[in-house]
């Protein structure tokens, strides 16, 4: 009998866990890639400042600069922003 | 590289103000710059140039000065074409023209005719209205194989026309097989000689290689009898080669009056066109009997592409009176191919062995005597 009730609550556990839902706000959260000479930074809000050796974003929570040299926007869309040139650090900060 | 890029993009500076913010904006409102360099005070980038104008406004309003750069695409390079009205005209009106055009002749393809042959037929289709520009019908097609086949050098003509192409194929006669060419009175010699060859097709041999024939002699006969007595007849065909002196004799003129053509008169120019002459274009145009007219067709083209109509070029020459003179050895050159024409007139087949000539001067004249030394067909 014990079977039988255990049986049910599995496979609803197994479906569950095959449709469920991300985290809330996953894919709203700033993510930073970077590839070789690349780096794509995702979710940001605005650019606070651009030039060859800095480029600083504001994102939902903190900023995100991004030292380097010869950098180069390559795309900038409603969501994604592409960057190309020599990466020496990065920095994350508060507002 | 952007696809943008390929079309119709725009580079631009962006200056002073806040430029940051600009660039802000322009991601959040879709349109999306690329390609962007720091420059000073501000940034140097591209996008879209269907963007441009709603990038330019948020430029105004945010107080940077926007400059354009360049102007990039298949687009830019198009525009200046777009604007010539008369071009487009020009491409609409050209292809009902083209498709019009598909009835009348723009080439006449000869095929594997040669130039003397395609020239000879070229002078027949004209006669029946069948040359580049001419509307063609079926009459007309048929007019022209009927031509064609009048001439008498041809056995077979036919005349295809499609997509502006007309397309001559005709047909020499074969020569007669050698057993249709055989005779029932039998086969004679035509001059004296030694026979050195003989191949018979029909009938019943009467020489054997060696032998001396002369002139008229029976070679090949139609008449055979049996063991029994019987005859059997015969057509006679076959080949008896032989070997033979030839001769013949050539005066030639070292000086000679002729009527050459001297200046031009006058010319003349028609368009045919459709079927129809245009009215002639002409310059000193006065033929007379003293004058010599030579008519010339030609088809225009363009950059290789023959165009459908011809144009008729009547040139007018005066006629002078003239004297040519030849040099001795030009008039022994003269008497030669001559005389080497009428051998391999008389004697299609014949193969020179020797040559023995005598050529002297009386007067003005090269009086040249030739015997060759030959063996051919001496069948008759």
């Amino acid at each position: 009998m014990s079977h039988r009730q255990k049986g049910p609550g599995v496979l609803c556990r197994w479906l569950a866990a095959l449709f469920r839902q991300p985290p809330r706000g996953l894919y709203r959260t700033p993510a930073v890639y970077q590839s070789g000479d690349r780096m794509e930074i995702q979710n940001f809000q605005k650019i606070l400042l651009y030039d060859e050796t800095r480029l600083c974003v504001q994102l939902p929570r903190g900023q995100l600069t991004v030292w380097g040299d010869q950098l180069r926007i390559c795309s900038v869309t409603t969501h994604r922003l592409t960057l190309q040139g020599r990466f020496i650090r990065t920095e994350l900060g508060d507002d | 590289m952007e696809a943008a890029d390929l079309w119709a993009a725009v580079e631009f500076t962006a200056q002073n103000g806040s430029t940051e913010a600009l660039l802000s904006h322009a991601a959040q409102e879709g349109i999306h710059p690329y390609a962007v360099t720091p420059a000073p005070g501000g940034f140097r980038g591209r996008c879209a140039a269907w963007r441009y104008r709603r990038f330019a406004a948020l430029a105004h309003r945010l107080q940077v000065r926007l400059r354009l750069d360049k102007r990039r695409g298949l687009f830019f390079w198009l525009r200046p074409l777009l604007r010539r009205r008369g071009l487009w005209v020009g491409t609409v009106l050209f292809l009902p023209l083209l498709l019009w055009s598909q009835n009348l002749i723009w080439a006449v393809d000869y095929g594997p005719l040669t130039r003397q042959q395609q020239l000879q037929v070229a002078g027949i289709l004209r006669q029946c209205q069948l040359l580049p520009g001419a509307q063609v019908t079926e009459a007309n097609l048929a007019q022209g194989e009927y031509a064609l086949l009048q001439n008498g050098d041809f056995v077979w003509a036919s005349l295809n026309f499609a997509k502006g192409r007309l397309r001559v194929e005709v047909a020499s006669p074969e020569p007669e097989p050698d057993v249709a060419a055989a005779r029932m009175q039998g086969l004679r010699a035509r001059c004296a000689g030694v026979v050195t060859a003989v191949e018979l097709t029909s009938g019943t041999l009467l020489v054997t290689p060696g032998q001396q024939v002369e002139e008229g002699q029976g070679l090949i006969g139609t008449v055979r009898s049996r063991k029994d007595g019987s005859l059997i007849f015969q057509p006679a065909a076959g080949r008896v080669m032989a070997r033979f002196e030839w001769e013949n004799r050539q005066q030639i003129p070292l000086e000679e009056a002729l009527s050459l053509p001297g200046r031009k008169r006058g010319f003349s120019f028609r368009i045919f066109f459709k079927n129809d002459f245009s009215p002639s274009f002409r310059l000193f145009y006065l033929q007379s009997s003293s004058t010599l007219q030579r008519i010339f067709w030609l088809q225009p083209e363009f950059f290789g592409l023959v165009l459908p109509f011809s144009v008729e070029e009547r040139l007018l020459y005066e006629l002078q009176p003239g004297l040519i003179t030849r040099t001795e050895a030009q008039g022994l050159a003269l008497a030669r191919m001559q005389s080497r024409q009428a051998l391999y007139t008389a004697f299609p087949d014949a193969q020179i062995l020797a040559r023995r000539e005598d050529c002297h001067t009386e007067g003005t004249t090269l009086q040249y005597t030739v015997v060759y030394t030959v063996t051919a067909d001496i069948c008759h």
